[in-house]
C-alpha cells in the first residue's frame, strides 16, 4: 500500500523517457519500455489489491490515505498532495490497469511504424498517470489536475496522425469542446469551495449534508456544472465531439480512450460525489433526458455510417448514455457493473475492428469488404460476441442482465419514456452492429489479398470475449459504505426480461431481413425522398458540425472582423494622426536655408522683447 | 547736444536695415555689406552711450568693434574671392550645402 504513489510516478517517468528518447531508439526497445511499464503497474496493482484484501475487516469500508506533501496553502485552505484508496478507487484502478495491459499488449502487435508506437506509448503513459492521479486524489483540486492531464493526453493521443491537416483541425475542435466542459467542471469546484470552504472530498461530502439544503438552488447549480464537466469527458450529446473525434486516431488509441478513459474518469467522478448529486433531484431528470437524446442521436448516426471506425465509435457513444441512464435512477452499484460490462464490450468490438482493418490492408469502408467469415472464423466469432453483448443476448451475455436491470429500474421509477427509449436504443444498436457484421462477413468477397496478423493479437480478443459472457455479471465489488446500496424490486422482472429478449430477437430478425443479402429493399427505402433526406441527415451526423459552425464559429468570426481594426485604439491613432498633420504643416520651415533660421530667431527674439517691454 | 533717444533710434534703424539686408540678400558681397551696416549701427549706439555718460569707454569699445568688423570683412572678402574662384557664383543659396 505504501508503494501506491509509484503507480503515478512510473508511467510519468516512462512518459518522460519515451518523449525524450523516443525518436532515437529502436522500435523493439520502445515496446519493451511501454510493456514493462504497464506490467510493473499491474504487479503494483495486484500487490495493492492483495494488501487491501488482507487488511479489510468485514462489513466496513477500509480507507487508506497517505499524506505525501503539502502543495500550497491559501488562507486557511491547505491543498495537500495525498493519496486516498478505498474500495471504489480500487475497482477503478484495477479496471484501468487491466485494460491498459490488454491494450498495450495489443498495440505492440498492431502498430507498425516506430513513430506511432513511441507517441502512443508515451502519451498513453501520461494518460494512465493522470487517470491514477484523478482517482487517487483526495481533494478536488488535485483531482482537477488529473482531469486536465487526461484532457491534454487525450488530445495528444488523438492527434497522432497530426500530419494530416483535417485530422489536426478536428482534434483541435475536440480539444476545445473538452476545455469548455472542463471550464464548467472548474466552475462547479469553485462553487463548492465558495459554499463549503474546503476542497477535500471527504469533508465536502460531510459538510454538504450539514450545511446545504436539499433541493436548494446552489446545490442544483453545483451539480449541473459538475455534470456538464462530466458530459465533456463522457461524450454525452452536446459535448460528444470530444468522443466522436477519437475515431481519427489509430485503433488502439480509440480503444484506450473510448473504453477506459472516458468512462472511468466521468463515472468515477459521479460515483465519488454521488451524495452531492443526490441532494438535487432535478439533475437526475436532466441526466435521463440528455442520455436519451444522446442515445437516439448516436444510434441513428451509427445506422448509416460506412466507415468502420466511425460506425463503432457511434455505437459506443450510444452505449455510454446507458451509464447515465443508470445514474439517473441512482442505482450506483449497477452503474459500476454496467461500466465494467461496457468497457469489456467496447474493447472487444474495437480490437476486433482493428484486426479487421489490419487484415484488409487498412480498408475502412464496409462496402468494399465482404465474405470474410470462412477466412477469419475467430474474428467473426469475436464480432458476433460483441454484437450479442450489444444486443443484450438473452441469458448469455452479461449485458443482458445489466441492461435489463437498467430498463427495469427506469420502468420502476415511473420513467416509462426513458425505458422505451433505452429499448429502442438496444434495437438500433443491434441493427447497426449487425449491418456491419453482415456486410463485412457475408456479402460477396471483394478484396483479393489480405495482410497477415500475428496470432498473438488474438489473445486479448479471447480474454475479452470470455469476460463479456454472463459468467461475469455481478462481480462482488468492495464498495460498501461508499456507495449507497440499492434494492431493486425484482418482482415481475421476468416479464421485462422476456420483453427485452423479444426486442433483441426482433432486432436480429429485422437486421437479417434488411442486411443479410445485399438486397435492394434497403436501397429502395433509401431512395425515397424522405429516406434520402433522413439518410443524408444521419450520414452528416445530424449536421451537428454545421450547427456548431452556425452557433459559435460564425459569430466568433464576425466579432473578430469587428474588432480586427481595434476600435479602442482609435484614440491613440487620433493623437498620432494629429501630430502627423501638424508636422506636414510646419515641415517647410526646415529647409536648410540659414536665412530662414535667422529670420525665425529674429522674429522670435522680437516677440520676446515685445512681451518683455509690453507686459 | 543730440538727445540720446535720437541717436539710439538712428542706431536701431541702421541695425534693422542691416539685418533686413542680411536676411534678404542672396549676394555674398551684399551680405558682408549688410553685416558692416549692422556693426555700424551697434558702434553708433556705443558712441551715443559713451557720450551720454561722459565716459571714454564707449569710444574704446567702438574702436574695438570697428577693428573686429574690418577683420571680419577682410576674411569675408578673402572667402568671397576663393568661393568665386571655385564655384563661379556668389549666390549663397546656391552655395548652401545644408539639407532641409
Amino acid at each position: 500500500m505504501n508503494l501506491l504513489y509509484l503507480t503515478i510516478i512510473i508511467p510519468l517517468l516512462s512518459f518522460i523517457v519515451l518523449v525524450c528518447l523516443g525518436r532515437n531508439i529502436r522500435k523493439e526497445s520502445i515496446i519493451v519500455i511501454g510493456i514493462s511499464t504497464i506490467i510493473l503497474l499491474c504487479l503494483l496493482m495486484a500487490f495493492v489489491f492483495i494488501d487491501y484484501q488482507a487488511n479489510i475487516i468485514p462489513d466496513t469500508s477500509l480507507i487508506y490515505s497517505r499524506f505525501l506533501w503539502e502543495w500550497f496553502t491559501v488562507g486557511t485552505t491547505k491543498i495537500s498532495i495525498s493519496l486516498q484508496l478505498d474500495g471504489l478507487s480500487l475497482v477503478f484502478l484495477i479496471i484501468i490497469s487491466f485494460f491498459s495491459l490488454i491494450i498495450y499488449f495489443f498495440s505492440a502487435c498492431y502498430l507498425k511504424s516506430s513513430n506511432d508506437i513511441y507517441t502512443f506509448f508515451a502519451y498513453s503513459n501520461l494518460l494512465i498517470s493522470s487517470l491514477f492521479l484523478l482517482i487517487l486524489a483526495d481533494n478536488l483540486f488535485v483531482l482537477f489536475v488529473g482531469w486536465q492531464g487526461v484532457s491534454i493526453s487525450s488530445y495528444l493521443l488523438m492527434g497522432i496522425y497530426y500530419q494530416k491537416r483535417k485530422i489536426s483541425l478536428s482534434v483541435i475542435k475536440a480539444f476545445i469542446v473538452m476545455c469548455v466542459s472542463d471550464a464548467f467542471l472548474l466552475l462547479g469546484i469553485l462553487l463548492i469551495y465558495n459554499e463549503l470552504n474546503t476542497l477535500n472530498i471527504h469533508e465536502i461530502l460531510t459538510l454538504a449534508n450539514q450545511n446545504l439544503a436539499v433541493e436548494s438552488e446552489i446545490v442544483f447549480w453545483i451539480s449541473i456544472t459538475l455534470f456538464i464537466g462530466v458530459m465533456g469527458k463522457a461524450g454525452l450529446f452536446p459535448f460528444h465531439t470530444s468522443f466522436s473525434e477519437t475515431a481519427l486516431a489509430p485503433m488502439p488509441v480509440i480503444t484506450l480512450l473510448q473504453s477506459i478513459t472516458m468512462v472511468t474518469s466521468s463515472g468515477y467522478f459521479v460515483l465519488r460525489l454521488n451524495p452531492l448529486f443526490m441532494m438535487s433531484s432535478d439533475i437526475f431528470v436532466i441526466m435521463g433526458v440528455i442520455s436519451a437524446v444522446a442515445l437516439i442521436f448516436s444510434s441513428c448516426i451509427s445506422l448509416v455510417q460506412n466507415d468502420i471506425k466511425s460506425l463503432v465509435t457511434y455505437i459506443n457513444l450510444g452505449q455510454i448514455s446507458y451509464i447515465f441512464f443508470v445514474f439517473s435512477i441512482q442505482n450506483w452499484i449497477l452503474s459500476l457493473n454496467f461500466m465494467i460490462s461496457y468497457s469489456v464490450t467496447s474493447a472487444l468490438l474495437l480490437l476486433s475492428s482493428s484486426i479487421l482493418i489490419k487484415v484488409c490492408n487498412g480498408e475502412q469502408n464496409i462496402y468494399k469488404l465482404g465474405g470474410l467469415y470462412h477466412r477469419y472464423p475467430i474474428l467473426y466469432i469475436a464480432f458476433l460476441l460483441s454484437a450479442a453483448s450489444l444486443c443484450a443476448m438473452p441469458w448469455v451475455m452479461s449485458a443482458f442482465y445489466t441492461k435489463g436491470d437498467i430498463i427495469w429500474g427506469l420502468m420502476m421509477n415511473n420513467k416509462m419514456g426513458l425505458g422505451t427509449i433505452a429499448l429502442v436504443g438496444i434495437l438500433l444498436s443491434t441493427l447497426s452492429i449487425l449491418r456491419l457484421i453482415f456486410t463485412v462477413f457475408h456479402h460477396k468477397q471483394k478484396l483479393t489479398h489480405f495482410s497477415v496478423v500475428s496470432k498473438l493479437s488474438y489473445v486479448p480478443l479471447v480474454i475479452l470475449a470470455v469476460m463479456s459472457t454472463a459468467v461475469f455479471i455481478y462481480i462482488p465489488l468492495p464498495i460498501q459504505g461508499i456507495i449507497p446500496a440499492f434494492n431493486l424490486d425484482t418482482e415481475n422482472q421476468l416479464i421485462l426480461q422476456l420483453l427485452l429478449a423479444a426486442v433483441t430477437i426482433l432486432g436480429i430478425l429485422i437486421a437479417c431481413i434488411l442486411f443479410f443479402d445485399s438486397n435492394s429493399e434497403i436501397s429502395e427505402i433509401a431512395n425515397t425522398p424522405i429516406g434520402r433526406m433522413v439518410f443524408k441527415l444521419w450520414q452528416s451526423k445530424w449536421r451537428f458540425d454545421q450547427l456548431l459552425q452556425f452557433l459559435f464559429v460564425r459569430p466568433c468570426l464576425y466579432l473578430i472582423e469587428l474588432v480586427k481594426k481595434d476600435p479602442l485604439s482609435r484614440w491613440n491613432q487620433l493623437v498620432t494622426w494629429g501630430i502627423r498633420k501638424i508636422n506636414f504643416q510646419i515641415e517647410f520651415l526646415e529647409n536648410g536655408r540659414l536665412r530662414w533660421y535667422m529670420m525665425s530667431i529674429v522674429g522670435g527674439s522680437i516677440i520676446i522683447l515685445l512681451l518683455l517691454i509690453l507686459i | 547736444m543730440i538727445p540720446l533717444m535720437h541717436s539710439l533710434i538712428f542706431a536701431t534703424t541702421l541695425f534693422v536695415i542691416g539685418l533686413f539686408g542680411a536676411l534678404t540678400r542672396r549676394n555674398f558681397l551684399f551680405l558682408l555689406l549688410s553685416l558692416m551696416v549692422m556693426i555700424n549701427g551697434a558702434v553708433i549706439a556705443l558712441v551715443a552711450a559713451g557720450a551720454y555718460w561722459q565716459l571714454a569707454d564707449g569710444q574704446i569699445i567702438s574702436t574695438l568693434a570697428l577693428s573686429t568688423a574690418l577683420a571680419e570683412s577682410c576674411i569675408g572678402l578673402a572667402l568671397l574671392v576663393k568661393i568665386f574662384h571655385r564655384r563661379k557664383t556668389v549666390n549663397i543659396d546656391a552655395l548652401s550645402e545644408m539639407k532641409g
